[in-house]
């Protein structure tokens, strides 16, 4: 256990200088002048000069690299050009609506997946397993971002029931803010969902139809037993892998969905970046949200050795 | 008394008759052979039996255990039936365990079925249960996963399951088939013994005549869906009277004769190995570690002379494939060297190369693999001569010539390789490796995973292909009987070692290395079925 | 041919038809203005109405097809371009070569699209060839890997030893067995993509990542239709339902290519 977890972390620190390397990159190396970029072309050499300095642009490119990527892990994201505060700040307050908006979604997405998932397996080729397919192929074929949409026609415009969008803040207590997130979360878990669950059907039936659950059944377990306490456990690991992969769609997807509620989440902040050419709250959100698809990745490996005995090694 | 009755089973799938009304019998204490060839139904029956056949399937029939019709029960009696008073036993010891549950639990858990146990009773008992088939505890602890355990061991596992409930039947379909011959030897004693101790009727399923002759009390024959012969073992080969039965028994007891000795032969070798070495290096243990490696192969030496014919001869694990990848340039030694016709085939140059390819040919196990889908066997036939594959009125005739040679005729070129049988298969594969004309030709279990009757016309056909070319085989397999049947010598691995060679008489009538003895002693024989059956 | 496999070869068909129809004719001109005649609900003029600028609601999803089309297509070509050799040669060199292949394939998978469009944006400034590139770049992995999994039993096949017995190069096996053996299951891996990458240009244009204004791409007109939502609501259905119906399209495609080109599955899926 501890030797698969060492190569793991190695590999996950590995991965992450090698991102931080490219954002880095993309981010300062190619535009040109990032001092340049935020006063203008017409700006007088001396100012321009002293921008430099004080953004340490002047210092030579590994140099500067070295301060981001340390800052950047022990937690100084630099500082905000058009807020003024600490970029650190400004992630924290987002994360608190962007951090719970995934969480919900990726919930209802599994809440949404699993019962799907394991009834069209378990009555394979029947009438219900054709209805979850139609069903999650119509999902899968629904954009996000427009699904939210027409959840906020339906559910705040004609029907009110629910804010079409913003967020009042965790202060205004927790329902108000929950509320505000569910449509978001809805929005984004059922294309999740629908992929999620026609993984899982696929899973499951490639395990129904492996040797040890007719072995199973041989020692008299009835087929909902079989399915249970064999196949489920057994289809975890290609189910694990997608939920890994969806992690990174969801943050797209977040990103995207905080848009359309007007939610002040990290996805947000991004674009309001982009917009006032802030480049070290950009690069930092960016460098962030690769991070977490990283580590999110890093804990499904993990968790594989959890459930699988072949990878744990007896050491 | 008769424990078991199986009268007139029908079974159809999408409208084809798979089972067509057979009826057999198992007392208690007795052991039935079912034998028959691959196709003919021998796996369904066991699935009808147990009930555990896909919902597709239309069963008729009665199945009777003591005097109980099984068809008619409901699915919950039927849950109580497997497991409790039928155990089965599958072929496959690698998957028909769940890789993520603990052998212990695995057992525990069929007991938990039939019986009011806790969870720790339960694994007290599946301990002792998997102490009786030789798993002890000591050595290996139920809390061991399948993936640590070698497939003999698995088996004995699969075995435990099965007879946890003490049932009044065992049924155990192919059980050694995936299993090297000296483990087989020991499961097969193991079913023995417990057929002996515990008294249950046992339904052997098998395509080997020789395994059924060493454990049945009875045979019953099934081809095409039905029994054909049924009869007492001993002398079962003189007395049976279908056709279809005495052509499995010819198949099985008949193996082309064995090549005349000949001479010494004498001069250069045509291909050599000296000392080689394999390692295959393994993950690393931790980060930065030297990696650790398994010695494949071990400063293993051999020649070939032309128009020689070599059995390699070895279980699995033991090198034998490793090595024909080394001969045949697929793969470099870590230490030693392969030489063709004096010249190292490391430091070859092109045109030394393409010779010894040209002269150098094999052919591989699975004839539903060697042969790519997607290309007409013209096409794959031609593949060696290194021409454009299609065109050429040469080319053409030359598959044409290599296809008739092999038994097939010209017209087949044009077929993809689904078309084909298994036997057929391998011989558009031997075709393919006799269009460059070659001086050796390395078959690398070519004729294992074929039925019986099968394997002895590709043998015959390759005892004629040699005796016409003056072709040189290396005939590398696990089956001690075609070992005997093709070569003038052979080679006895072990470990990535040879631990014996010599002429093929000496060393298979009285062998030396304790191994090789082993081996001999494992390989089940046909006496009792050839007996005079008198008795 | 399959049910499934007519259905959306049709509705793929079409879509692309209506994609290539506009590059030469459209109802109106997809960015002709006409403020007076804001808002319009359909009528025989403009079938499917106007939008807040009056321009005509059908020339623009007509338009907007063409966009979706043609940077699916780009980037599920640069993904197959750059993603198949790499998977293919990993498969066949396994040990050191493989290894890093499949590694730096991981590596890319952790940028989404949408974070490879922002670093692209950057850097290039905003265009609609950032969307393509970024959409192809993230399905540079995904073929990597589905041309690495099939190509992998092929490599180690009796087929293949008997090519390399018979002295076949390894790019000849790549070319003569590998690729003609993992061509269905690519072809089946690009509908899909093309799907995804029709979602995904609907995305990047919605924030603004992908296609320009004033070119019309159906993610644009759901961003803008938004404001309008209470007062049209057709605006913000029309162009949904179209990425719908193109994805629908696609997948039902991909299903029964998989179905039709597998028949082992057949009775399974």
């Amino acid at each position: 256990m501890i030797r698969v977890l060492l190569r793991a972390v190695l590999s996950l620190l590995l991965t992450l200088a090698c991102a931080s390397v490219l954002v880095f990159a993309a981010m300062q190396v190619l535009p040109g002048d990032p001092a340049e970029v935020m006063l203008g072309v017409n700006a007088r050499p001396d100012t321009l000069a002293a921008l430099r300095a004080q953004l340490g642009l002047d210092q030579p490119l590994p140099v500067r690299y070295a301060a981001w990527a340390a800052g950047f892990f022990s937690g100084d994201l630099g500082t905000s050009n058009t807020y003024a505060v600490p970029v650190m700040e400004l992630v924290r307050e987002r994360l608190s609506v962007s951090l719970p908006l995934a969480l919900l979604a990726l919930a209802l997405t599994v809440a949404i997946a699993l019962p799907l998932g394991m009834l069209a397996a378990a009555r394979r080729g029947r009438l219900a397993d054709r209805g979850v397919l139609l069903v999650t192929q119509l999902g899968i074929a629904v954009p996000n971002f427009w699904f939210a949409m027409l959840l906020v026609l339906l559910f705040a415009i004609t029907w009110r029931w629910l804010p079409p969008g913003g967020f009042p803040g965790w202060e205004a207590g927790v329902l108000p803010a929950l509320a505000a997130l569910l449509l978001p979360a809805v929005a984004l878990a059922l294309p999740q969902g629908a992929i999620l669950a026609q993984v899982m059907r696929s899973a499951l039936i490639d395990t129904l139809d492996q040797d040890f659950i007719r072995t199973a059944r041989a020692k008299g377990l009835t087929r909902g037993e079989a399915l249970r306490r064999h196949a489920l456990r057994n289809a975890l690991i290609p189910v694990l892998t997608v939920v890994g992969l969806q992690f990174s769609f969801l943050l797209a997807g977040t990103i995207i969905i905080e848009n359309v509620f007007f939610l002040p989440g990290l996805g947000r902040l991004v674009f309001q970046a982009i917009n006032q050419r802030d480049l070290a709250v950009v690069q930092s959100v960016v460098m962030l949200l690769v991070a977490s698809v990283v580590i999110v990745n890093f804990l499904v490996n993990l968790a594989y050795a959890i459930v699988d005995p072949r990878l744990r090694g007896r050491a | 008394m008769t424990l078991l009755s199986v009268e007139n089973l029908h079974v159809g799938v999408g409208g084809r008759d798979i089972l067509r009304g057979i009826d057999f019998s198992v007392a208690r204490g007795e052991t039935l052979g079912l034998v028959g060839e691959s196709g003919s139904g021998k796996s369904m029956t066991a699935l009808a039996l147990m009930r555990l056949l896909p919902d597709a399937a239309m069963v008729r029939g009665h199945v009777r255990l003591a005097g109980k019709d099984l068809l008619a029960l409901d699915e919950t009696a039927m849950c109580a039936v497997r497991g409790g008073r039928i155990g089965m036993v599958f072929q496959e010891p690698m998957s028909a365990l769940d890789p993520l549950m603990s052998i212990g639990d695995q057992v525990a858990e069929g007991l938990r079925v039939h019986l009011p146990l806790g969870r720790r009773a339960a694994r007290e008992r599946a301990a002792a249960v998997l102490a009786r088939v030789g798993l002890d505890p000591a050595q290996i602890a139920p809390d061991r996963f399948p993936h640590e355990l070698s497939g003999g061991q698995r088996q004995r596992v699969v075995i435990a399951m099965a007879i946890a409930m003490r049932p009044d039947l065992l049924i155990a379909d192919e059980p050694t088939t995936a299993l090297d011959v000296t483990v087989q030897a020991q499961i097969l004693a193991l079913l023995k013994e417990i057929v002996r101790e515990d008294g249950p009727g046992l339904l052997l399923i098998s395509h080997d005549l020789a395994v059924i002759g060493a454990m049945a009390d009875r045979i019953a024959v099934l081809h095409r869906g039905e029994i054909v012969e049924t009869g007492r073992a001993p002398g079962f080969f003189r007395r049976a009277v279908h056709p279809r039965a005495r052509a499995l028994c010819a198949a099985a007891a008949a193996m082309p004769k064995a090549p005349p000795a000949g001479p010494v032969p004498e001069g250069p070798p045509l291909l050599a190995a000296e000392g080689l070495t394999r390692r295959y290096l393994l993950a690393r243990p931790y980060p930065f570690a030297r990696r650790p490696f398994r010695l494949a192969l071990d400063n293993v030496s051999l020649a070939i002379h032309a128009g020689e014919s070599v059995a390699l001869i070895g279980e699995s694990g033991s090198g034998k494939s490793t090595l024909a990848r080394l001969l045949l340039g697929l793969d470099r030694p870590d230490a030693g060297t392969v030489t063709y016709r004096g010249g190292d085939i490391a430091c070859a140059d092109a045109t030394a190369l393409r010779a010894m390819r040209r002269d150098v040919q094999a052919v591989f196990q699975d004839p539903f693999g060697s042969l790519d889908p997607r290309r007409r066997a013209g096409w794959i036939v031609a593949e060696p001569l290194h021409g454009p594959q299609d065109a050429g009125e040469d080319v053409r005739a030359r598959v044409a010539a290599a296809l008739e040679e092999v038994g097939l005729s010209a017209d087949d070129a044009d077929r993809y390789p689904h078309a084909f049988s298994g036997g057929q298969r391998q011989r558009i594969a031997l075709a393919r490796a006799l269009i460059t004309r070659p001086r050796l030709i390395v078959l690398d279990e070519a004729v294992s995973s074929l039925d019986m009757s099968i394997r002895a016309q590709i043998l015959a056909l390759l005892a004629d292909l040699r005796a016409r070319h003056g072709l040189a085989y290396l005939f590398i397999t696990h089956d001690l009987r075609v070992a005997e049947a093709v070569s003038t010598r052979v080679l006895v691995m072990h470990d990535g070692r040879v631990v014996e060679e010599g002429a093929s008489a000496d060393v298979l009538r009285a062998p030396r290395h304790p191994y090789t003895r082993a081996l001999l002693a494992s390989a089940p024989d046909l006496s009792a079925l050839l007996s005079a059956g008198n008795a | 041919m399959n049910g499934r496999l007519a259905c959306g070869f049709a509705i793929v068909s079409f879509v692309g038809f209506c994609a290539l129809l506009s590059l030469v004719w459209t109802p109106h001109d997809p960015l002709a203005l006409d403020i007076a005649n804001k808002l319009a609900p359909p009528d025989a003029a403009h079938w499917l109405g106007t939008d807040q600028l009056g321009r005509d609601l059908l020339s623009l999803i007509m338009r907007g097809a063409l966009a979706s089309v043609a940077v699916s297509f780009v980037a599920v070509t640069l993904g197959v371009t750059a993603g198949v050799p790499l998977g293919v040669l990993a498969a066949g060199r396994r040990g050191v070569t493989g290894d890093v292949v499949m590694r730096i394939s991981d590596f890319l998978f952790a940028f989404p699209a949408i974070i490879i469009a922002i670093l692209l944006r950057e850097t290039f400034g905003p265009g609609v060839t950032n969307a393509a590139v970024a959409i192809g770049l993230f399905n540079v992995p995904v073929f990597a890997r589905v041309a690495y999994g099939a190509a992998l039993p092929v490599w180690g096949s009796g087929y293949v030893m008997a090519a390399r017995v018979a002295g076949r190069r390894g790019l000849w096996i790549g070319c003569a067995h590998v690729l003609p053996n993992i061509a269905s299951t690519l072809i089946v891996q690009a509908t899909i993509q093309l799907s995804l990458g029709v979602l995904a240009e609907a995305s990047l244009s919605y924030v603004g990542l992908g296609v320009q204004p004033p070119q019309p791409s159906w993610g644009r007109m759901l961003f803008e239709a938004q404001t309008f939502m209470a007062i049209a609501p057709r605006l913000a259905v029309v162009p949904g339902l179209a990425i719908a119906v193109a994805v629908l399209g696609l997948s039902l495609t991909g299903e029964g290519l998989r179905r039709a080109l597998d028949p082992r599955r057949e009775e399974r899926r």
